[in-house]
């Protein structure tokens, strides 16, 4: 997404609004914020704002052995740029220099500035940004250190990037990097963890052994077509689960 | 005539024979190159990679490694030797298995009990494990935990904040959903363990608790017995 440009209207919010509002992701701005439309060919396709804001994020991934990760927040400093649909006119009037003052800013000259600096320095200069314009939202913020961060939401899952924390949902599937550890999840609900205790959730391999065997005794027959298939029970459900918990308990 | 013609076909019988004589004997010699060709790869790849087992050290790891390793080398290895041919050419990873020691399980033992005290006082209620048990499907709002488990509010809280503080239970902040963590499951199921042989050898000596008690912190077939106090 080249040649985005910021308009030449600065509004101020009065009340507060969830820009973002996902089942693990939430973007508040508060009231007394200054903001102005992003651009793209003329058309609206998002805000550049600053004043006072915060972000949540439940970067968490729920695997067989339990959560991983947890929520992340923090309050945000500086010009904040969203791209996708928005509400936030219906919660705004025109700007004023004390709102300009209190984010920052001696007056509209100065505050669109920092927005298009912000613009050229995150979005333009090649970078590629491809949205549905119907249902994503791209949040590119920085927080109160100056540490950016950045979070994509679509009606299948999201992407957050924070500092060493990475969470990527979609469909179910979820990746997560974050100080407990690095987790993976399936959709249908298998996992593997990294962490500092080890690594969990190889119990779904736990048949590994019989399925190499079998499938090296296949190739020796006429039936050497189904030694791959063999393999395939690797990622069969059925043989997996409740056998674990058997064994220990008795 | 006669005569001549058995003399003749004898005489080509024999050649036939001669000739099936050459043809095994080549067959013979290339099988014979072929094994020393093949002898001599397996002896380079032993010098390249000496019978030093690989070390797999199942100490920090959960036994379902231990499980999944467990004779893993000598399956593939059975399984080649039924390949034809390729026996000598390839070679099936070794393990060793290197499971808790005398040394890590003494550290467990004399672990002290006002720490074992903080693992497990959290769990010291029927609703605490009630909702553990909840959250082990998937995580709740804080509305379904008051459905799930018939208690609401303060009284609900009264119980989510100490497996809150133990790190059993995060709450997600976005929606304020609450997930048990991969302590709180552990502590759970080692709770469900324990429960478990506790009944089961309460079945085998009587309510009373005679006889022995077996305690055992590695393979369920390797228990080590310690007499009980009754006995001693």
């Amino acid at each position: 997404m080249n040649d985005l440009t910021h308009d030449e209207i600065v509004m101020a919010t009065s009340a507060p609004l969830d820009l973002i509002s996902h089942e693990k992701a939430i973007v508040r701005v508060e009231p007394g914020c200054t903001w102005t439309y992003l651009l793209h060919n003329g058309e609206r396709v998002g805000i550049a704002y600053a004043g006072r804001s915060q972000f949540t994020v439940d970067a968490i991934t729920e695997t067989r052995g339990g959560a991983v990760g947890s929520t992340v927040s923090g309050a945000l400093k500086g010009i904040q740029i969203y791209i996708g649909q928005t509400d936030i006119e219906k919660v705004s009037g025109p700007t004023s220099d004390n709102v300009l003052n209190d984010c920052g800013y001696t007056d509209t000259a100065a505050f669109l500035r920092a927005v298009g600096d912000s613009i050229e320095h995150r979005l333009n200069g090649g970078r590629k940004v491809q949205l549905d314009k119907h249902s994503d939202a791209v949040f590119l913020g920085r927080t109160e250190q100056d540490k950016p961060v950045m979070l994509v939401v679509k009606p299948s899952g999201l992407v957050f990037i924070q500092g060493s924390t990475v969470f990527v949902e979609d469909e179910g599937r979820t990746v997560s990097v974050s100080k407990s550890g690095v987790a993976f999840r399936n959709r249908d609900g298998r996992s593997l963890v990294l962490g500092g205790e080890g690594i969990m959730g190889l119990d779904d391999f736990a048949r590994i052994g019989p399925m190499v065997g079998n499938a090296v005794k296949m190739m020796c027959g006429p039936g050497s077509f189904k030694a791959l298939r063999g393999l395939g029970h690797m990622m069969d459900e059925s043989f997996c689960c409740g056998q674990d918990d058997e064994s220990e308990d008795t | 005539m006669d005569t001549s013609d058995d003399i003749d076909d004898i005489k080509r019988e024999l050649e036939e024979v001669r000739r099936l004589k050459e043809s095994l004997k080549e067959e013979l010699e290339e099988l014979r190159e072929e094994k020393i060709d093949r002898e001599g790869r397996t002896r380079y790849r032993e010098h390249a990679h000496p019978h030093e087992p690989h070390v797999v050290d199942l100490r920090g790891v959960t036994e379902g490694l231990d499980e999944m390793m467990e004779g893993l080398g000598e399956q593939i290895r059975t399984s080649l030797k039924s390949v034809g041919g390729v026996e000598g050419c390839i070679r099936a990873p070794q393990f060793r298995i290197v499971r808790m020691g005398r040394e890590a399980r003494r550290r467990i033992e004399t672990i002290p009990p006002e720490r074992v005290a903080r693992a497990v006082s959290p769990l010291g209620s029927e609703e605490r494990l009630k909702i553990l048990d909840i959250l082990k499907e998937c995580g709740k709002s804080f509305n379904e935990l008051e459905t799930l488990t018939g208690k609401t509010g303060s009284s609900l809280m009264h119980h989510l904040v100490p497996l809150l503080e133990a790190g059993y239970v995060i709450k997600g902040e976005v929606r304020g959903t609450y997930y048990v963590t991969v302590e709180g499951r552990l502590a759970y199921r080692l709770a469900q363990w324990l429960t478990g042989r506790v009944e089961a050898q309460r079945s085998r000596t009587g309510e009373n608790g005679e006889g022995k008690v077996s305690v055992s912190f590695e393979d369920e077939g390797k228990q080590e017995d310690t007499e009980g106090d009754d006995q001693k």
